[in-house]
């Protein structure tokens, strides 16, 4: 008789997932906003895009504007997932589940377990301390997910 | 279950869909609010000189498609400001305008530091041309329409039809030559003098400044200041171009010269609502709108004034 239960996800299925769900928000949500961005900085060369809004203050305002409604999008498209059906479509793929460690998933863990895409500080911190939190901790937790006291499972066989 | 699944996707299709159309929103609203912002992509700025030269306001709600000095020159100092840009490229369509537009736009461009470089198209005469020779480098198509260095100052004359209804004009005037060029008297051979006088200056004017940016010998002077227009290829030979050729051959003559690759940013006023309102009624409404445009052109009104055209 089969047995399953649920474990700590898989860093790569965890990985995989995040890369499907980047490719979607940029077939989708993002579309929008590419053709303005490449109107506005040169975005084939990395150094001639940074060289470029040093120099014009006031493309780089517009770009923050940009990126701030493009992290609004992207926590709304995980957090609203997340919470209405505990997966992403990344996650639907790769067969895992973000889970409360409380009761059921709440609105507000499902934003905050997102809160890293928002570009200033504090939350732009967590772009780094957050893999290197997932790395080191035993459950593969994020520092986002140990805040908002989620995590991310699978379901093992035996 | 599957009815469930079902559900779930459709319910996924819906949320990516209001992300995606929120996105277009906020895109839009950006792209509007920042459009009035100098910074642009691209080392060349493309400017269009299209339509009558005038020397402010915009085209009214069924007017015609004009060129203002003031759009144009605040344009060039943009493109100017801008360290990224290395040239300037002038899409001339014009059959010239106001002399002291075309005169104040001639002048931008010789203040700018950067390269310029000026095709025309259909027409780039009189005015237009005048913005043209203060480029460093000019083309044409052999068929452009170009030169026509000359003046016009023109306007109707209603004093018969006045006669014919029995209307008179009270004249009354301190300073005798006060209503030089009232439509409603006939110009006495002095005022007609006068008023030749000051053409004559001002094409003398327009004809050195031209003769000074193309380097012209006496020759090609007497030629051209008679006020002809030439097609492209004569004017090649009268040196009023340097080469035959339209947006590639400009743009390919900034790269080698400049050593650069070319990336073209278009500098271009944003209408105003009315304009906007005025392109939708044209496109949407053509005949009212041309029918409109007829009558208003044709109106008494629009012609009471005596301007000097470049």
């Amino acid at each position: 008789m089969k047995k399953e239960f649920e474990g700590p996800a898989n860093i790569l299925r965890r990985i995989l997932a995040f890369i499907i769900d980047i490719l979607i928000l940029n077939l989708t949500v993002f579309y929008p906003f590419q053709a303005l961005l490449s109107d506005m900085v040169p975005l084939d060369n990395f150094n001639e895009a940074i060289k470029f809004m040093i120099e014009n203050e006031s493309t780089s305002s517009t770009l923050l504007m940009v990126t701030i409604a493009m992290a609004v999008l992207a926590i709304s498209y995980f957090s609203l997932l997340e919470w209405k059906f505990s997966q992403s479509i990344g996650k639907m793929f790769t067969k895992l589940y973000v889970v409360s460690e409380t009761k059921e998933l709440r609105l507000w863990q499902a934003v905050l377990r997102s809160l890293y895409f928002i570009p200033f500080f504090p939350f732009i911190i967590l772009v780094v301390v957050d893999p290197i939190f997932m790395a080191i901790n035993k459950e593969g937790k994020r520092l986002s997910e140990i805040m908002s006291k989620t995590k991310v499972v699978q379901i093992y066989n035996l | 279950m599957a009815k469930e699944q079902k559900r779930s996707w459709i319910w996924i299709i819906v949320l990516l869909l209001i992300l995606f159309l929120i996105a277009a929103i906020i895109s839009s609203c950006i792209a509007f609010v920042s459009s009035s912002e100098p910074a642009k992509v691209g080392n060349i700025a493309l400017i269009r000189i299209d339509g009558v030269i005038t020397s402010s306001g915009d085209s009214g709600i069924f007017g015609e498609q004009s060129a203002t000095a003031d759009d144009i020159v605040s344009l060039i100092e943009k493109a100017d400001q801008n360290d990224n840009i290395k040239a300037i490229l002038f899409e001339i369509n014009s059959p010239g305008g106001a002399a002291v537009a075309s005169e104040e736009i001639a002048n931008a461009v010789k203040k700018t530091n950067k390269t310029t470089v000026s095709y025309i198209r259909d027409v780039g005469a009189s005015g237009a041309y005048w913005v043209a020779s203060s480029t460093d480098h000019i083309f044409a198509s052999r068929m452009s329409i170009t030169g026509s260095v000359g003046v016009i100052a023109s306007y109707l004359e209603f004093s018969g039809l006045m006669e014919h209804y029995n209307v008179t004009y009270e004249r009354l005037v301190a300073g005798k030559y006060k209503d030089i060029g009232s439509p409603f008297k006939e110009l006495t051979p002095v005022e007609k003098t006068l008023l030749q006088g000051q053409l004559d200056e001002i094409h003398q004017f327009f004809l050195d400044d031209v003769a000074e940016n193309r380097h012209l010998t006496k020759a090609q002077v007497n030629e051209i200041s008679s006020g002809i227009f030439f097609i492209g290829a004569r004017a090649k030979e009268l040196n009023l171009i340097d080469e035959i050729g339209g947006k590639d051959e400009a743009v390919s003559y900034i790269e080698s010269n400049l050593q650069i690759k070319a990336q073209i940013a278009e500098y271009s006023r944003e209408p105003s609502f009315f304009e906007m309102l005025s392109r939708l009624m044209n496109e949407n409404s053509f005949f009212v709108g041309q029918g409109m445009a007829s009558f208003l052109a044709k109106s008494p009104q629009a012609v009471q004034r005596v301007n000097v055209w470049a």
